[in-house]
């Protein structure tokens, strides 16, 4: 996979920089309400732009959803934090700096386990630290000619950023634990983690080793990758950048990086020949930040189960295979839609595929959640029931669910509007099997002749004469007793 | 009456009141006279300047309703009627809020400072707002960037700064009562140096919200009136707790009554040797003296006392309030509002030109200063230094009060005030003026500063440092002290 | 102990740093000033650095609901703005705009 990287004998050192949106109401520090896509310059106030004389008040959910994202990283909550202000000039930061924290962050110390895609943990992988800070506004530069733009709704929205050790040890391995951390959030609904609309950022640190080496090497930022695969690319594009320049015998700067998506490389930002001096300083305008060891026992008591303990736990009480039960415990939703049909539903192996094949089938179809489909857990698993007792066949089954969803009636509803029963009724199926008898002649003749294996071109037959609705096992029986007859 | 000899005989806020609830005042025409005084005032040749803008449209109709209402006998808020002037670094709706700088020129706040929001809420007549040192930084109000101040007693001085305008408002009688904000002695030192009693409240007594920021943690909004007693009226008028400060306190606010309380008997009187040093001006040290016999024979115990890491004072408080001021100021960029350059042609042109054209000499010197003392390198030596030393002078005061000491009686100033221009060109001097004053902003600590005499003509303050959130035992103090300057003035010094 | 000092160019190279545009003669006046004025507050760094920095009994942040409740504007943001269109301020880019468009910060 990473050829390139693992023939030179190097190997990548990585470490990420995580920004997610907090799933709040209001802003950070103000009672500017949070959404995006709304008309600019509609969600701001005299705090979040930074007007003379306003001052931060801190959002209450934030630091308590920050909490939760750092207790389920297994990080060490701090009873005493403090705000910092990170002192920058940019057009869409409205006070001239940033309030974030520092030398003081709200959590340290955790742990993220990567998986390796068979259950097992393949590499662990320390939190350095967790803190809680207000995101920018939007610089639009492309909205007017030689003009930036900007749009101050987004400036102040909560962001907790999580930075991790440089324990990462390939692109691929960077971009599984992306993908574990955001299920992991997305699990304890700390955020939307959406990468398109920058609730969920990533930024990454690189450097290249000899394999077994522990020196330190120049590492360079990456920036401005919007999607797990972009990610990945980028971090290998760095590294094998890396490699060719100290195979070549020269040396890494240390620089900040841009990835640029659509020529798939990355160009050292330009611009900012200016050394940062942020220039931190606690923030005057807000007392440090108190969490008491109540608060966080509280809410370490409300860290739902994890994503991948429910894995192991679907697999040990349903018996489904490990696919099937990541499939169904890639959202949390889904999981609980699961369990709910099983709870009724008399075989969950069944019950599994149903939700995960046919329900999220539709799902995706009309771009709806699972659980907006308006399809009970208790309906469904009466479905299912009826087709494990054989009155509907599978096909049917699919048939009665679409017009279940569509219309928001029971199976037994559907079924008795539509005519939808497997028929058992010896004249009925009769009728189909005469009309098939009588249409083809030429295929009774061969059969009749020994070609036995034309039984399945009959039952094909007669099945669509019944528009799927005859019980297949009771047609096959009729079928072959009168094709027999003539024999 | 409060007055003191030769300054202008005034009314007091109470005396307003009464006058209001009788009726033989009407609102309205006490508000024409006071706007008719201020508009004379601003015209006269050497002008005190006093007021950066004054009037409105709205405020003829506000006078109306509060004499319709007192007609019809309904009970007002406690200062229904009363005119009140507002330092220019405090947003009010109706006036523009330049901060006395060409950066805000002109800015029209859309919304309104907690502050004044209470006093409206309490009945008061916004009249206008008052000149300051540019962002309040200075002391003067020679910083301001649209004219100096001057002061009411001669008017070749300096009113004393940044709070200049309204301390020269008040000691003018052109207003009953203004409010100031304090940094460092900004209420203060202006009120000693105009002969009226300048209150600065615990930090976080009052709110900060809309109060526009020099130094955050070292801010606080205070009254300047001409009586002891109308100090702690407005103090009670615009105290509490605010939900869009999260540095305000949650303390109940201290009642009038209790503020005025008569008697100082075995108060006990700290007196800190660090604030009488030998070089104290002779003039300011006898009435020092004078009035603190006055408090003994009234029955308050006097104890000397040490506050040994004063000298610190003056230098940790320009490193913490400057590294402060160069962040709180960064939001002047020419983006959103105020000042842009008309010619900057690229975004860095924007920030440089408008800050560079918008900020005056003192402001670009305090910025340089705040943001070198927190550059990567010098944090430790310089802000982290200023923070130590501000804890170490925070903790003199904790042991002294913890002593049995209830409140501190020190000079405001160590000089009355000086002449037009005599300090403009020499920073440290001028820095200087804050000596006595800035310890109570370091610690966080109530103190007021009251007339107790004059010399060579002009008027010395006295100032009271009480523990924290203590306002009442300290107004009580200053109120005794007050009466009995009033009832027998004091002056020193004929030089 | 070395004296604190500032050179004119280190002096620029903060003024950098705060976007203070400055004249010749306002450059050369502020280090003079400036190195008055460090040189007055050396006297701080007598106190030992190694002094207590703990506070004593800290005051908590309050903090507030997550409630959608802020206090409004009372007048439009286009007459704050000295260059507002179609919803948003805007300003002369930033050079650097052109070639990348790269985003600073967060
Ligand atoms: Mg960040
Ligand atoms: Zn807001």
């Amino acid at each position: 996979m990473n050829g390139k990287l693992g023939a030179a004998g190097y190997e990548p050192v990585i470490g990420l920089e995580i920004h997610v949106q907090l799933k709040t109401s209001s802003k950070m520090f103000c009672g500017c309400r949070v959404e995006f896509g709304a008309e600019p310059n509609t969600h701001v106030c005299p705090v979040c732009l930074g007007l003379p004389g306003a001052l931060p008040a801190v959002n209450e959910r934030a630091i308590e959803l920050a909490i939760l994202a750092a207790v389920a990283l297994n990080c060490r909550v701090h009873t005493r934090s403090v705000f910092a202000r990170k002192n920058y000039f940019y057009p869409d930061l409205p006070k001239g700096y940033q309030i974030s924290q520092y030398d003081r962050p709200l959590a340290t110390d955790g742990l993220l386990d990567v998986p390796d895609g068979e259950g097992a943990t393949a590499n662990r992988v320390r939190v350095r630290r967790l803190h809680v800070e207000e995101d920018s506004g939007k610089s639009l530069h492309d909205r007017f000619p030689r003009e930036t733009a900007v749009d101050l709704n987004r400036a102040g929205v909560p962001l907790a950023e999580i930075v991790t050790e440089p324990d990462l040890r390939s692109p691929a391995e960077a971009r599984a634990f992306l993908g574990r951390l955001k299920q992991l959030l997305e699990y304890l609904e700390v955020g939307d983690c959406n990468m398109e609309e920058g609730s969920l950022r990533v930024d990454a640190n690189v450097s290249v080793r000899r394999v077994g080496s522990r020196d330190m090497q120049t590492k360079t930022e990456l920036k401005n990758m919007n999607s797990f695969s972009q990610l990945e690319k980028a971090l290998r594009y760095e590294a094998e950048r890396h490699i060719a320049t100290i195979d070549t015998g020269g040396e890494v700067e240390h620089q900040t990086m841009l990835w640029d998506p659509a020529r798939n490389e990355a160009r050292p930002m330009r611009g900012k020949e200016e050394v940062h001096d942020y220039r931190y300083f606690p923030e005057p305008d807000l007392l440090t930040l108190q969490v008491s060891e109540e608060t966080v026992t509280r809410i370490d008591a409300q860290v739902p189960e994890l994503p991948w303990e429910k894995v192991d736990r679907l697999v040990s009480r349903y018996g489904l295979p490990r696919y099937d039960a990541e499939v169904l415990a890639s959202s949390r939703s889904l999981a609980d839609y699961f369990e709910s049909v099983a709870e009724t539903a008399t075989d969950p192996k069944a019950a599994a595929k149903w939700v995960m094949v046919e329900v999220l089938g539709i799902a995706n179809e009309v771009g709806k959640p699972v659980t907006q489909l308006g399809l009970e857990p208790p309906r469904l698993a009466d479905l299912i029931g009826i087709v494990q007792s054989g009155t509907l066949s599978h096909g049917l089954g699919r048939q009665v669910l679409q017009r279940m969803v569509q219309s928001g009636k029971t199976a037994e509803e559907v079924m008795d509007q539509e005519g939808l029963r497997k028929v058992s009724d010896g004249d009925q199926l009769e009728n189909w099997v005469a009309e098939v008898i009588r249409d083809n002649p030429g295929e009774v003749e061969r059969y009749r002749g020994g070609e036995e294996k034309l039984v399945a071109f009959f039952m094909g037959q007669a099945m669509r004469k019944s528009q799927g609705k005859a019980d297949p096992d009771r047609l096959r029986q009729k079928l072959l007793e009168m094709l027999g007859r003539g024999r | 009456m409060a007055t003191i000899s030769g300054r202008p005989d005034r009314p007091t806020v109470g005396e307003l009141r009464e006058g209001l609830r009788s009726r033989r005042l009407k609102a309205v025409d006490l508000l024409q006279s006071t706007l008719a005084a201020i508009g004379q005032s601003e015209a006269e040749e050497r002008s005190l300047n006093a007021f950066l803008s004054y009037g409105g449209e709205d405020l003829v109709e506000r006078a109306g309703a509060v004499d319709r209402s007192l007609d019809a006998g309904d009970e007002l808020g406690p200062l229904a009627g009363i005119p009140v002037a507002i330092k220019d670094n405090i947003c009010a709706r109706g006036f523009p809020t330049t901060c006395g700088s060409r950066i805000l020129e002109g800015y029209l706040s859309p919304y309104e400072a907690s502050a004044v929001r209470s006093l409206r809420d309490s009945g008061a007549l916004i009249v206008g707002k008052t000149n300051l040192d540019e962002f309040a930084m200075g002391s003067s109000t020679e910083n301001s960037s649209f004219g100096p101040s001057r002061n009411p007693w001669d008017r070749e001085r300096v009113p004393g700064g940044s709070s200049g305008g309204s301390a020269a408002a008040v000691a003018a009688g052109l207003v009953p009562v203004a409010l100031g904000s304090d940094t460092g002695g900004s209420v203060r030192q202006p009120a000693s140096f105009c002969g009226v009693v300048g209150l600065k409240p615990t930090y976080g007594r009052v709110s900060r919200y809309g109060l526009v920021a020099f130094a955050s943690s070292l801010d606080q909004i205070g009254p300047i009136a001409g009586c002891v007693e109308d100090a702690a009226l407005m103090l009670s008028a615009i105290a509490g707790a605010d939900r869009y400060d999260a540095t305000s306190l949650d303390a109940p606010v201290p009642r009038l009554e209790e503020c005025l309380e008569r008697g100082v008997r075995n108060v006990v009187v700290g007196v800190p040797e660090e604030y009488f040093p030998a070089d104290l001006d002779e003039g300011i040290a006898t009435l020092c003296r004078a009035a603190l016999e006055r408090l003994e024979r009234m029955g308050a115990k006097l104890r000397e006392i040490s506050l040994p890491h004063t000298p610190f004072a003056v230098p940790a408080y320009y490193l913490v309030a400057n590294a402060e001021a160069s962040s709180n100021l960064a939001r002047y960029d020419g983006v959103r509002y105020g000042l842009r350059a008309v010619a900057a042609n690229s975004t860095g042109a924007v920030y440089r030109e408008s800050r560079g054209t918008g900020f005056g000499r003192e402001v670009k010197r305090r910025i340089v200063l705040g943001t070198y003392g927190l550059s990567a390198g010098y944090y430790d030596a310089y802000y982290g230094q200023g923070q130590r030393a501000r804890r170490l002078i925070g903790r003199d005061f904790e042991s002294a009060f913890a002593s049995g000491i209830d409140v501190i009686f020190t000079p405001t100033s160590p000089t009355v005030a000086f002449r037009l221009g005599e300090r403009v060109d020499d920073p440290i001097q001028m820095y200087l003026s804050d000596v006595f004053t800035v310890t109570a902003n370091l610690a966080g600590l109530p103190a007021v500063s009251l007339p107790i005499g004059t010399v060579d003509g002009l008027p010395v303050g006295g100032q009271f440092i009480a523990s924290r959130l203590d306002e009442r035992t300290m107004l009580r103090v200053a109120h005794e002290l007050e009466l009995s300057v009033t009832a027998d003035p004091l002056t020193a010094g004929e030089r | 102990m070395t004296a604190m000092a500032i050179e004119r160019s280190y002096l620029e190279k903060i003024a950098e740093l705060a976007r203070l545009e400055l004249s010749e003669e306002e450059a050369t006046r502020l280090t003079r000033d400036c190195q008055a004025i460090l040189e007055y507050f050396e006297a701080i760094r007598q106190i030992d650095s190694e002094a207590d920095a703990s506070e004593g009994v800290e005051r908590s942040a309050p903090l507030r609901q997550d409630i959608v409740d802020c206090d409004p504007l009372e007048d439009p943001l286009r007459d704050l703005a000295p260059l507002w269109r179609d919803g948003y301020f805007v300003l002369p880019r930033l050079p650097a705009m052109d070639a990348d468009g790269f985003e600073d910060g967060s």
